[in-house]
Parts: structure tokens; C-alpha cells; sequence
């Protein structure tokens, strides 16, 4: 770097010399004006009211200094700037008031660089920058050369709108041959050591973090990688990630790359770009095999859920959850995710995660539950069949997948009349309708499909099957009739205004025994019905008569 | 035009009501402050010192208040010394360290702590939290351990709470005579005196102590400016009257002036005992 | 109350209290093992080749423990009857350069040295000075904050006792 351009004091017009002999070497008259000529408006009132607050009375236990110096900061500041913290490198903007100098590059048509009429006086350095990527930031200060010729102003700029030629202060490594210094014209911002920036300058470093943020629309840093430039918009060690752990590496599939930090990882391919997961979520995605495993690669990074209820980032092929309220964490993967977003998600039928994936107990599917159900997919023909609501809780109260329904074989059907549906099972049907949801199974559902199922004139299942109290039989009661099924007689059903006759005289524990034919058509008599010891006429006024 | 000027003449006089009624209050808070010997002037810290120095003859409040029963009062241990100003060094960082604890406005609860006691972690956990200490106003916590000799260095670094500052000092326990740790003396700035002192198992029962113990301060400090001095008058009445009851032979200590009000002679049957006055 | 660390030694009058530090220098292999450093070779703690001396920071308030070199952290708590003297050495290659001529430290100071600029970072009402100069052969810059410029006249006799009570003896 070469040396700015030094105008060298004139002795004969030195101003302040007996300050000079005592060792003040600040150029003078003071220049001490507020520099808010060319403030706007609301500039001023809030400098005022800055001053009422803090200026007269300040104690050192008040708060209200602190308040207007961010009400300032809020009145002039860029919105975008203020509430988007992780934004570029998270950097902070600057007021009129608040006392700081301005960078360079606002003040001097866009160079990061002392403008002619100064010149590099000192520096102070700021550790854990994220402009710097992380590493320590240098702040160069350009002070104005004696005499001095710019006046106190505010930048203008409307992010870094700080002063410019006010602070008639010095830190004083540099050109220590040049003793007189105006106020600080601007600040270089720079990465590099100062002593290289300017031979000038010594190594004696002083520091100061409070200025580890200060920031200009201006000024920009090319933090290297796409996971650094990454880890430097979230903050840098000082932000969400925390500090360093495992410098960035190969994934080792080929496509991908990852860095470890204390809070979490952040992982990048060409495609999905660098994303972040961390906390809970990045234990999840490990359970879940990584990045070379069904998830895939991160694709965002965290987000609410729009019920605020979760944090969430999708991946390649599924999605990491956490809980916030119980801080449990999940990962939905491949066909399992996909099947869950098609029921509605996290606030569809089967609601949230309750577990991760995991073999089924009698090992012939994996399965994930959920609170309102279950999702299984089937290892003979890969099939992803999820059962909810009514129909998951008769499964499970007749065994699960471990009794005589098996497994699902397909997802629930709805009835045409909009009443109910079913899902059908390995062994059998379980049917669900505003009479409850109840399992059917061998010669009774073979029957029922037979008539018609739901759409036949014995309507949706009321009960599951009962056994008949002589053991030799069983039966099932719909809404609108009831299926008497033994090896003797057979499945018939009875229905209309027969079964209730039939059920006060004792069914199938009657004297008439199980029913071995339907209800026939109209004869003589009236409409007949047959069972194991006689038979029955209804007439067309429905009295029932015992033939 | 006439409506507008009268209506802001009446916004004028209540605003000016306002002003005064304000500078009414002020002027009696000042008056208070002053009573409790926390005026404004430069003046009054040294009257109210030295008005508190002037009732050192009756009781002293924190020392002879014994805040914890099982505590020893200071008086009682031999080697306090007083109340020391703190010198020692910032833990990890070599800072040199000095402390006002006297002669200052604020009052300063010096915490004595170590690395290693089980029951000091609590402290140090609580330390970290700042504002659910609820400090009194006005009041610097500074805590203290032994210096690098007799404590990890490191370890004292680690637990250092951000909010405050901590300072190895092995000549402060010294000074202070500090039993053990976990210790706590809180000191009153202008005066340099004890409030109170003590310990406990936890920063919500420290302070409940210390809070105890200031309040004493404060209710014994108004007991000592309350005394007054006996008009003339009364006091050459009640010599007159010790003369005229000495000479009756009723002397000082005599039964018959300690006999209750209450006890009628006449209506009361007769105790079945001797009577005393035989 | 004595103060006595690296070289510089005070007796701080009534009512003072300070604080001398001098700050690590950067590690050169990082404390985790796994830091990254810059091309120019900056750590997120500075550079390796950063020289630290001691600053030594006097005050009639009470000092936080978080404080930039130049007292930023201490004077956004100063009130008005608060000064804060900041006494911080430079390297010897400063020494006795046209910047830190003048010998010995301050004596004399006057309201007339201070001003509402020259402060680190202006603040309302407080005023500031920067003295620069070379004792027993090392350079110091002494800042001098008063927490009010009106009341110089009051504080500046408990300043000029603070320094005249400070000696710096050669390293």
C-alpha cells in the first residue's frame, strides 16, 4: 500500500502550539460543532431528544441513553438492514448521533481508502469479525492533516450516515513523525494487518469490540468458499453456528462438502447450495444416514412451521423437524415423507411424528408412527399404504399387523355415498361410517361384498363379529340387518323387519336356528325365509308368521 | 380566535400547576434524602457520616445484628480489621485490580467465593444472571476469591461471571477475617461500615439477610437521630421526686414501684401465700 | 489505595479506583487447534505479530469489567461528577518521536485542554484529551474523559493528583 498523500504542518502557521507543548497535538480550534447542519429533520429531534435524556443528567445506571442512541439508529437505519440480522455479514448501521466516524468508502466516492487532505493516523482492531470472515477486522483511522480543512458533517448516507471530520481523536501508531492531527475524516475497514497496509504503521495494537458489527452498504468481503461465505452471513463464530470445529472437508460421495461447528454443520453441493442444520435437527438427519442416506442433501435452512410449532429443514428427499415445545426431533424420509404430505402433513390425518422410521416388530415392513396413525412400507412390494383415524384404532384393537387383518393392503377408500369407506387388509376389511369403524373378515365379508357391501340394503357395519352363544357360529349387526354365518347354514342375512322379530325371539339361539337362506321373493304366503329348524312368511302388512 | 387564546391559557396554567406540584415533590424527596444522610450537597455525606459516627456509642447496626445465628458477629472475631478496600488481580488475564469499597457513593457486597466449595457453584450459577439478582439500587457486587497461590487460576477464570467484576485477593479474606466461603459483607459506600454480613445457602437467602440487616441499619440509625433531650423543667421534676420518695425510705429498687395497676386491693380475695410486703 | 503492575505505579486518592491490564496476544496455533486463519495469517483473536502493552484505566466511578483500550464500556456509564484516565503505552519505536515529544507525564492540566471532539466517541456533555508523550523511555497516550465538560473546574484537581500520584519506571 502506498503512502497517503501527507501535507506537512506548517510550523510558522501552527495552530494550538502551547497545547502542543503539553503534548496536544489535535489540531485547533476544536471543531466540536454537532454536526447536524445538514441533518434531516427527524435527525435532529431524535439528537435533541438524545440529549434531554442523557446529556444533562446521565447516570450511570440509566438506561435511556442506550434507548435513544437505538431509537436513532431505528429512525435512520434501513429496515431491511435492522431486521434482517444474518443478512450479507450482519452488519450494523450507523447514525449521526451515535458518535462513531464513517467509513471511507462513503465519504470518498466508494474507496475504502484515506482521502486526500488526511492520512493514516492509527488503527484498533475488533476480533471475531464476520466481514473478515471470521477473523479479527482492522480499523484504519484517517485523520485530517493540520490545518485542517473539512468541517464536521454527517455522511449522508442513509445506512452509514455516521460523522465525518468531528472526533478530533487518534489512536496513534502511525506517522508518529507527523505530530498535528485534525479530526478523523473516515475509516478504512480491511482484513489486512495494518503495519502491511501501511509501513508506517506499528504493531502496538489496541482494541476495541464494541465496533465488531459497524458496517457500510459499501463495503463487502469475498469470504472464500461457499460454506465460509455461509458461516460469515450466519454470524460467523459469534453467531447461530458458534465457533469452528471441523474445518471444511469432502462429504466423500462425490458431490458434496461439510463443515462442522459447535451449534451444527453447514453442507453444500452445486445443487442445493450451502445450508445449515443444526441442534436436534442435525441428530435426526445422522439417524437418518446423512447426506448419503435417503434424505439427501439439505435444501433450506431453518424455518418455522406456519403453526410455529416446529423448526424445520427440508432436505433432498425429506424433511427434519423439531419439536419446539418438547424439543423431540424427527426425520421423514423418502416414500414415508412424500406419503405424509399427501394426507396433509403435519396437520393432515396423521398429524405429527412420533418416532423415527423403524422395522416393524414382526420384521416384513418398516413403519413410522404418527399421533393419529401409521405409516408402513411394505418389504414384499414396496408399496407405502398409511392407515389414520377410526380405522387405525380397530387395527390396532384386533392386533395390529400381528392379528387376523395383517397388514394394510392399500390406503382407505371412501364409499361412493359419501357415508364412510373402507380399507382392506391381508385378512380382511375394516369398514368405518358414523356407526364407528369395525374389522369383517372370511365368509361374513365374503357374503357382505356379495350383497353389495355398503351400498346394499344392510348398509355399514354396526359391530365387529360376535360369537353366537352355542360356539357353533357367529354374526355381525349393521345398520340395517345382521349376517348369521355357521359351517352348518352357511352366511344369510337377515334384515328389515325380520331381525328385530328374529333378535327378541333369541336369534340364532331361537327355535329357529341360523338362517339358511335369504329372505326370498314374494309367494303365497308372503316372502319367505328359511332356517336350520323352520321357516318363516312375512306378509305384505309384515305381520310374521312361523311356518 | 378569543376561544383559542383562552384555551391555551388554560393549558399554560395547568402546566404550570404541573411544574409546581413537581417541584413541590422534589423539593420533599430532597428533604428525605437529606434525613437519611444521602443528600445532594457535598456537605451532607460528611454530616450524615459523621452523624452516624456520633451514634457509634449505642447500638452498631450489622455488626451487633447477628445476621446468622450460626455465624460468629464480627466483633467477636478476632481478626477483622475493618472494612479494606479491595487489591488483587483479574483471574486469566493478570490484571492488576483495585477496588473502592470506602468512600464511595455506591454500597458494595463483597461476595467471597472459591472454585472449589460444592455450595459456591450455586453463587457463581446465579452470578450469571445479572438481573434476576435484583441487587439493591445502587449497590456493586464484586466478587472475591484467593489469589493464584491458593486457587486455580483457570478455574476461577471459567466461573468468572461476565456482569461483574472478580478479583484474587488472598490479603482480602486476610482483611476481612472471612470464615470460609461461600462469605458475603455488604458495605455501606460513604461510611465504609458493615450493613451486614453472612452466609447462605443460596443468593435468594443471602439476600433476604442482607436485606434484613440493612433495614436494621436504617431503623437503628432513625432510633439515634430520634433521641431528644429532656427539657429542663421535666428533669428538675423528676429529681425533686426522687428526693421526696428516697426520703419516705422508698428507695430505688423497692417492691412497691413495680406493683401492677391492675391488681385492685380491696376487690381481690387475699393470695394464699404470705404476703410479700410482710 | 496502591496500584502497581507492569512499570506503572499509582497511589490512587480517595474515591479511585483502576485497573492495569495488558492483553494476550494472539495464539498463534488457535485454542481449539481448528481455527481458520486468514490468508494474511489473522486468527479471530488478531495476528500473531501484534504487540500488546499495558493500559492502565483510573477512574472515580466504579470500572465495568468489559472495557474497549480507550474506556469504551466505561464512559457510556460515566455521570457528571465521574473522570476516567486512561494511561496506554505504545511501543518503544514510539518513543521520543515528534508525536509523543513531550517528556514525562501531564501536570498541569486546564479546562482549556479539553474539548467535546476529543473523545473517542463523541457523547453528550462529556469532554476529552489526548496527551501524548514519553516517560522513562516508553511512549503513553494519557486520555482524560470528564464525564462533563461544565464541571472541569471540580474534577480536574482529582486528575492532576491521580497523575501527579502515577510514576512509569523503564522496562
Amino acid at each position: 500500500m502506498s503512502l497517503p498523500t501527507a501535507t506537512a504542518p506548517d510550523p510558522a502557521a501552527e495552530r494550538g502550539a502551547p497545547l502542543a507543548a503539553a503534548g496536544i497535538h489535535r489540531d485547533a480550534p476544536a471543531t466540536g460543532a454537532a454536526p447536524l447542519g445538514r441533518a434531516t429533520f427527524a435527525q435532529r429531534v431524535v439528537q435533541r431528544f438524545s440529549d434531554a435524556l442523557a446529556g444533562r443528567r446521565s447516570s450511570r445506571r440509566s438506561f435511556l441513553t442506550k434507548t435513544a442512541v437505538v431509537g436513532s439508529a431505528l429512525a435512520v437505519g434501513p429496515l431491511d438492514f435492522i431486521l434482517k440480522p444474518g443478512t450479507a455479514y450482519g452488519y450494523l448501521c450507523g447514525t449521526c448521533t451515535d458518535g462513531w466516524t464513517a467509513f471511507c468508502c462513503t465519504v470518498n466516492n466508494g474507496r475504502n481508502a484515506c482521502p486526500a487532505g488526511s492520512f493514516v493516523a492509527g488503527w484498533w482492531k475488533a476480533d471475531n469479525a464476520a466481514y473478515c470472515c471470521g477473523s479479527a477486522r482492522y480499523i484504519i483511522d484517517c485523520n485530517a492533516t493540520c490545518p485542517t480543512q473539512c468541517q464536521c458533517r454527517c455522511g449522508g448516507n442513509s445506512c452509514d450516515n455516521r460523522r465525518t471530520c468531528c472526533n478530533q481523536f487518534r489512536y496513534g501508531q502511525c506517522h508518529t513523525e507527523i505530530a498535528c492531527y485534525g479530526p478523523v475524516v473516515c475509516r478504512v475497514a480491511t482484513c489486512v494487518p495494518p503495519w502491511v497496509y501501511d509501513k508506517s504503521c506499528t504493531t502496538t495494537v489496541r482494541t476495541d469490540n464494541r465496533t465488531t458489527d459497524h458496517g457500510a452498504p459499501c463495503l463487502t468481503k469475498d469470504c472464500g468458499s461457499p460454506i465460509a461465505k455461509k458461516y460469515a452471513a450466519l454470524g460467523g463464530p459469534k453467531g447461530i453456528m458458534g465457533a469452528l470445529v471441523q474445518a471444511e472437508h469432502a462429504v466423500g460421495d462425490g458431490r458434496g462438502r461439510r463443515a462442522r461447528y459447535r451449534n451444527g454443520n453447514i453442507y453444500w453441493t452445486a445443487s442445493t447450495g450451502a445450508r445449515e442444520v443444526r441442534a436436534g435437527r442435525l441428530s435426526a438427519y445422522t439417524t437418518g444416514g446423512g447426506p448419503t442416506g435417503p434424505l439427501g442433501y439439505p435444501t433450506r435452512d431453518t424455518f418455522t412451521s406456519r403453526d410455529g410449532a416446529w423448526l424445520v429443514n427440508d432436505t433432498q428427499y425429506g424433511r427434519l423437524l423439531t419439536h419446539k415445545s418438547s424439543k423431540k426431533s424427527y426425520y421423514l424420509a423418502g416414500g414415508i415423507f412424500y406419503k405424509h404430505q399427501s394426507l396433509g402433513g403435519l396437520t393432515g390425518v396423521l398429524g405429527r411424528p412420533m418416532g423415527n422410521q423403524r422395522r416393524a416388530k414382526e420384521g416384513r415392513s418398516l413403519c413410522q408412527d404418527f399421533a393419529k396413525g401409521r405409516i408402513y412400507v411394505l418389504d414384499w412390494n414396496w408399496a407405502i399404504v398409511a392407515i389414520h383415524g377410526k380405522v387405525y384404532d380397530a387395527h390396532q384393537a384386533t392386533g395390529g399387523v400381528t392379528g387376523p387383518l395383517r397388514y394394510p393392503l392399500a390406503d382407505q377408500v371412501a364409499s361412493a355415498d359419501g357415508r364412510g369407506g373402507h380399507q382392506s387388509f391381508e385378512g380382511g376389511r375394516i369398514y368405518h361410517s358414523g356407526a364407528g369403524a369395525h374389522a369383517l373378515r372370511g365368509p361374513i365379508l365374503d357374503k357382505y361384498l356379495a350383497d353389495g357391501a355398503s351400498a346394499s340394503v344392510l348398509g355399514y357395519p354396526k359391530g365387529g363379529h360376535t360369537k353366537v352363544g352355542d360356539g357353533a357360529g357367529e354374526y355381525v349387526l349393521f345398520e340395517n340387518g345382521g349376517l348369521w354365518s355357521s359351517p352348518a347354514s352357511g352366511t344369510w342375512r337377515v334384515h328389515g323387519r325380520v331381525l328385530p322379530w328374529y333378535l327378541a325371539r333369541g336369534g340364532a339361539l331361537s327355535d329357529l336356528g341360523y338362517p339358511t337362506s335369504d329372505l326370498g321373493g314374494t309367494g303365497p304366503q308372503g316372502r319367505v325365509q328359511e332356517f336350520q329348524h323352520g321357516s318363516i312368511a312375512i306378509a305384505a302388512d309384515g305381520t310374521i308368521t312361523v311356518l | 380566535m378569543t376561544v383559542i387564546v383562552v384555551l391555551l391559557a388554560a393549558v399554560v396554567a395547568l402546566l404550570a400547576l404541573l411544574v409546581v406540584g413537581l417541584l413541590r415533590s422534589h423539593a420533599e424527596i430532597l428533604k428525605r434524602l437529606h434525613e437519611l444522610g444521602a443528600g445532594l450537597d457535598d456537605g451532607s455525606a460528611t454530616a450524615s457520616a459523621a452523624a452516624v459516627g456520633a451514634a457509634g456509642d449505642g447500638p452498631r447496626p450489622g455488626r451487633d445484628f447477628q445476621v446468622m445465628p450460626q455465624m460468629p458477629s464480627p466483633p467477636e472475631r478476632e481478626g477483622f480489621g475493618g472494612v479494606a478496600d479491595l487489591v488483587g488481580t483479574g483471574p486469566g488475564t493478570g490484571e492488576a485490580v483495585s477496588l473502592r469499597v470506602t468512600g464511595v457513593e455506591h454500597d458494595t457486597i463483597v461476595a467471597f467465593l472459591s472454585s472449589g466449595c460444592t455450595t459456591c457453584q450455586r453463587f457463581w450459577d446465579a452470578f450469571r444472571k445479572p438481573r434476576k439478582l435484583a441487587l439493591p439500587a445502587g449497590t456493586r457486587l464484586v466478587v472475591v476469591t484467593k489469589g493464584a497461590e491458593a486457587e486455580s487460576e483457570s478455574s476461577v477464570a471459567k466461573l468468572a461471571p461476565s456482569a461483574f467484576t472478580t478479583v484474587m485477593s488472598t490479603q482480602a479474606f486476610a482483611d476481612y477475617d472471612v470464615p470460609g466461603s461461600p462469605y458475603f459483607v455488604q458495605v455501606h459506600g460513604p461510611s465504609g461500615r458493615v450493613r451486614g454480613e453472612g452466609t447462605g445457602p443460596d443468593w435468594d437467602q443471602v439476600r433476604s439477610l442482607l436485606g434484613q440487616a440493612g433495614a436494621d441499619t436504617a431503623l437503628a440509625d432513625r432510633l439515634a437521630g430520634d433521641v431528644v433531650p429532656k427539657p429542663d423543667a421535666d428533669a428538675e421534676r423528676e429529681a425533686r421526686i426522687d428526693r421526696e420518695l428516697f426520703e419516705a425510705g422508698v428507695e430505688p429498687g423497692d417492691g412497691s414501684l413495680y406493683a401492677t395497676p391492675s391488681e385492685p386491693a380491696a376487690d381481690v380475695p387475699p393470695a394464699a401465700g404470705p404476703d410479700p410486703r410482710d | 489505595m496502591r496500584l502497581d503492575s507492569h512499570g506503572i505505579t499509582t497511589d490512587l486518592p480517595a474515591g479511585w479506583e483502576g485497573r492495569i491490564a495488558l492483553r494476550r496476544s494472539p495464539d498463534p496455533a488457535g485454542r481449539s487447534g481448528f481455527e481458520t486463519r486468514s490468508p494474511e495469517g489473522v486468527g479471530p483473536t488478531g495476528h500473531p505479530a501484534e504487540a500488546a502493552f499495558p493500559v492502565a484505566h483510573l477512574a472515580n466511578f466504579p470500572l465495568p469489567g468489559d472495557r474497549g483500550d480507550f474506556g469504551s464500556g466505561a464512559v457510556d456509564l460515566m455521570t457528571a461528577e465521574d473522570a476516567l484516565v486512561v494511561l496506554a503505552e505504545y511501543g518503544p519505536e514510539c518513543a521520543g518521536t515528534p508525536l509523543f515529544s513531550h517528556r514525562g507525564l501531564p501536570s498541569a492540566l486546564r479546562p482549556d485542554m479539553f474539548s467535546g471532539s476529543a473523545l473517542q466517541r463523541a457523547i453528550p456533555g462529556q469532554a476529552g484529551t489526548q496527551i501524548w508523550c514519553t516517560v522513562a523511555n516508553r511512549a503513553f497516550c494519557v486520555y482524560v474523559v470528564l464525564g462533563r465538560q461544565a464541571n472541569a473546574n471540580r474534577l480536574l484537581p482529582q486528575v492532576r493528583s491521580t497523575l501527579s500520584a502515577t510514576r512509569i519506571s523503564a522496562r
